[in-house]
């Protein structure tokens, strides 16, 4: 995984909970980078995880609620980060649309040994879109998260509903959306 | 700030310390493999353009690759067309050509194993490296290749039309790291070495395509060269053959009027040549009474003698009928005088009518020269035809009377010819200020209305085959327009047709050609 994901982790634990705790994790996990992250740099994906998985237990917060606030916390942080990919214009609709089409072909452009998750939408009815979500990673709940943030970003209304999941052994995960109107929020 | 908090400090420092050399060797390794892709792709966009030979083209990049990546050893496996099978070519570069002699022998007589790395790399089409050939089960030159200090090696492929034509594969003398930024470079440097090859391909091929359209050109160049040569050749001729035409047209005419002249001499000749020789009897007649009377003259002393040889004169001369040869021979000379007269007529007006090459321009009147004409066709019309004259008193007129002669003799002959039983031909002449008119008409059994339009364009005839040229019209019409005159015809079926002549008093001076005139003044 992208040390920028690392980075962003360590943002959301010091912001959120304070350097104290950061420390305290890597002292726990004692991941093999010695949790000196940089963005440019690629690292196993299980150092992430673990860190993770070591703040829920710390702070008693289930690990999917934890990763869903990790999505919703980067996607801003992306969006000022990569500010080409925010076109004016762009609603969330279309700009959910281009994260597999535009968004992850210029992510490998630039690191062509990164791994990007499958995510597809489809129109379904007016205001209503079909996503399914397919990664090696099964990270759904950070897909989801990314989702929420995206809508807050785009100051529009999101509700969704998962059909299926990867870990109940489906072949990808798939979600129902239903975009309210802009400004709803 | 309590020990703990600096503690948890100094860790954090430490984290981002070690973070940031990372984050800069990152960005260093990053610099140096865009520097290095950057200098290679320039020098092979630039030796690309440069090389002229395809092999050339490749032998270079080789090198280049080599000296900029400081790699021992590279070659190149080119497709061979036939076969469809990857085969060692002759293009190499090594750093120590003399201590790898053993290892480019064994490449270069050895047929590839498909599993081999250049094998995948033409299969799969995509840069692929091997870290250590030393472990690779289908490397089969370790020995060579480990003589000499060659561990890992990266094949890249170069692609025409996205077909791999060729496989570059470099050696090196350490491990081959996967994920080196090389690896990136590399695949940058297949890939713009496929663009430029395919455009330099691309280059070959539309300049081997010009320079044929260009051969082509000049071929169709030369053939059209020739048939013009051709063309002209043959508008030569065709002008040659036309003014033959126009030629032979003029001798039927005068052929057809040799028959009717031949007869009108004819007639004359015969009674003057019979008068010649009546005459001649007569003279033997006169030259015996001569003698008688010599004889008479010399028997003046013989009266007895003279007496007898009067009673013989008289008696010859009762007996030859002196009073009836005295008589005859006023008669006899008076007509043959009007024979030779006749003769001397005809002969005049054949001169004055075919006045046709005449060159310039004279003074005439056409009422004499209808009457030339007229007398010249007699033969043809006298059995066919009344005619009746309806001449006003003309001006003089500049022209060519010959030809306007052939004009008149034209449109005679063609009206007595329309005329199966016996009819009239009208011939009127009038002037005014400026134009002298001359219609000639005929009863007979007109034009149709679909030949009409036709009947002044070259060859058109309604004359079976043989009989005409169809040229007499179309020759008409040239003269008349040589004259700066129109010539107009009115038509009907059963009726009879009328030909009417304007002719202008004064011609422009610019279209006074004196010049004969050709088919082509006649067909415009």
């Amino acid at each position: 995984m992208k040390g920028i994901v690392f980075d962003l982790y360590h943002q959301l634990v010091c912001e959120k909970f304070g350097l104290k705790t950061w420390d305290a994790l890597l002292n726990k996990v004692c991941p093999a980078s010695g949790g000196a992250y940089t963005s440019g740099a690629s690292y196993p994906d299980s150092e992430l995880l673990a860190l993770v998985s070591a703040l829920g237990q710390q702070t008693k917060l289930g690990v999917d609620a934890l990763i869903r606030s990790f999505g919703e916390f980067m996607f801003p942080r992306f969006a000022r980060l990569y500010p080409e990919f925010f076109k004016p214009g762009y609603t969330l609709a279309t700009f959910l649309k281009s994260v597999e089409t535009i968004v992850h072909v210029e992510v490998l452009k630039l690191y062509p040994d990164a791994y990007v998750p499958k995510m597809h939408f489809e129109d379904d009815g007016p205001g209503r879109l079909m996503m399914t979500y397919q990664s090696r990673r099964k990270l759904c709940a950070l897909a989801e998260g990314l989702l929420l943030g995206a809508a807050r970003y785009y100051k529009t209304g999101l509700v969704y509903k998962q059909i299926q999941c990867m870990h109940q052994g489906a072949s990808h995960c798939s979600y129902q959306l239903q975009i309210l109107e802009e400004n709803h929020v | 700030m309590s020990e703990d908090t600096m503690l948890l400090f100094q860790r954090e420092l430490d984290r981002e310390k070690i973070a940031r050399a990372h984050a800069e060797q990152l960005l260093e390794e990053k610099s140096r493999a865009l520097y290095l892709a950057n200098q290679l792709l320039n020098r092979i966009t630039q030796m690309a353009a440069e090389a002229d030979e395809f092999d050339a083209a490749l032998q270079r990049a080789v090198e280049l690759i080599c000296y900029t990546a400081c790699w021992p050893a590279g070659h190149v496996y080119v497709l061979d067309e036939s076969t469809q099978k990857l085969s060692p070519s002759e293009i190499w570069h090594l750093r120590d050509s003399e201590r790898s002699t053993l290892f480019k022998n064994a490449i270069q007589h050895s047929t590839l194993d498909s599993e081999s790395l250049p094998g995948r790399v033409f299969t799969q089409g995509e840069l692929l490296w091997s870290k250590n050939l030393l472990n690779d089960p289908h490397f089969a030159h370790k020995a060579e290749a480990g003589l000499i200090g060659l561990i890992g090696a990266i094949a890249l492929p170069v692609k025409i039309e996205s077909r791999v034509i060729a496989v570059m594969v470099f050696y090196t003398e350490s491990e081959m790291s996967p994920n080196s930024a090389l690896v990136e470079t590399m695949a940058s440097v297949s890939e713009q070495l496929s663009r430029v090859l395919e455009r330099r391909d691309y280059q070959v091929s539309l300049k081997a395509a010009n320079e044929a359209l260009e051969l082509k050109v000049q071929e169709r160049t030369i053939e059209l060269r020739k048939v013009n040569q051709q063309l002209a050749a043959e508008l030569s001729e065709r002008h040659k053959l036309e003014g033959q035409l126009v030629q032979s047209e003029k001798m039927a005419s005068l052929g057809q009027l040799a028959a009717g002249v031949a007869h009108e001499i004819n007639n004359p000749i015969g009674f003057v040549m019979s008068n010649l020789c009546t005459l001649s009897e007569y003279l033997q007649f006169f030259k015996q009474l001569l003698g008688y009377y010599d004889t008479l003259d010399a028997l003046q002393d013989d009266a007895a003698q003279a007496a007898i040889l009067r009673a013989k004169i008289e008696k010859f001369k009762a007996e030859e009928d002196i009073g009836f040869i005295l008589e005859d021979l006023d008669a006899i000379l008076g007509e043959s005088k009007e024979g030779v007269e006749r003769i001397k007529e005809i002969v005049q007006n054949l001169k004055s009518f075919s006045r046709v090459d005449e060159t310039e321009q004279r003074e005439a009147n056409i009422n004499e020269c209808l009457e030339t004409t007229l007398k010249i066709v007699w033969n043809e019309l006298k059995y066919k035809c009344q005619i009746e004259k309806h001449y006003q008193t003309l001006p003089l007129l500049t022209c060519h009377a010959g030809q306007l002669n052939q004009v008149f003799m034209n449109l005679l002959v063609n009206a007595a010819q329309a005329m199966p039983e016996q009819g009239v031909i009208r011939i009127s002449t009038r002037a005014d200020a400026t134009f002298i008119y001359i219609e000639i008409q005929d009863n007979g059994r007109g034009i149709s209305p679909e030949t009409l339009p036709q009947i002044f364009d070259p060859f058109f005839t309604t004359k079976p085959v043989g009989s005409g040229t169809g040229l007499g019209l179309s020759i008409v019409y040239g003269i008349i327009q040589k004259h700066q005159g129109d010539i107009d015809v009115k038509s009907e079926l059963g009726q009879g047709t009328t030909f009417l002549i304007k002719l202008p008093l004064v011609q422009s001076a610019e279209k006074t050609a004196h010049s004969p005139y050709t088919l082509q003044e006649a067909s415009q």
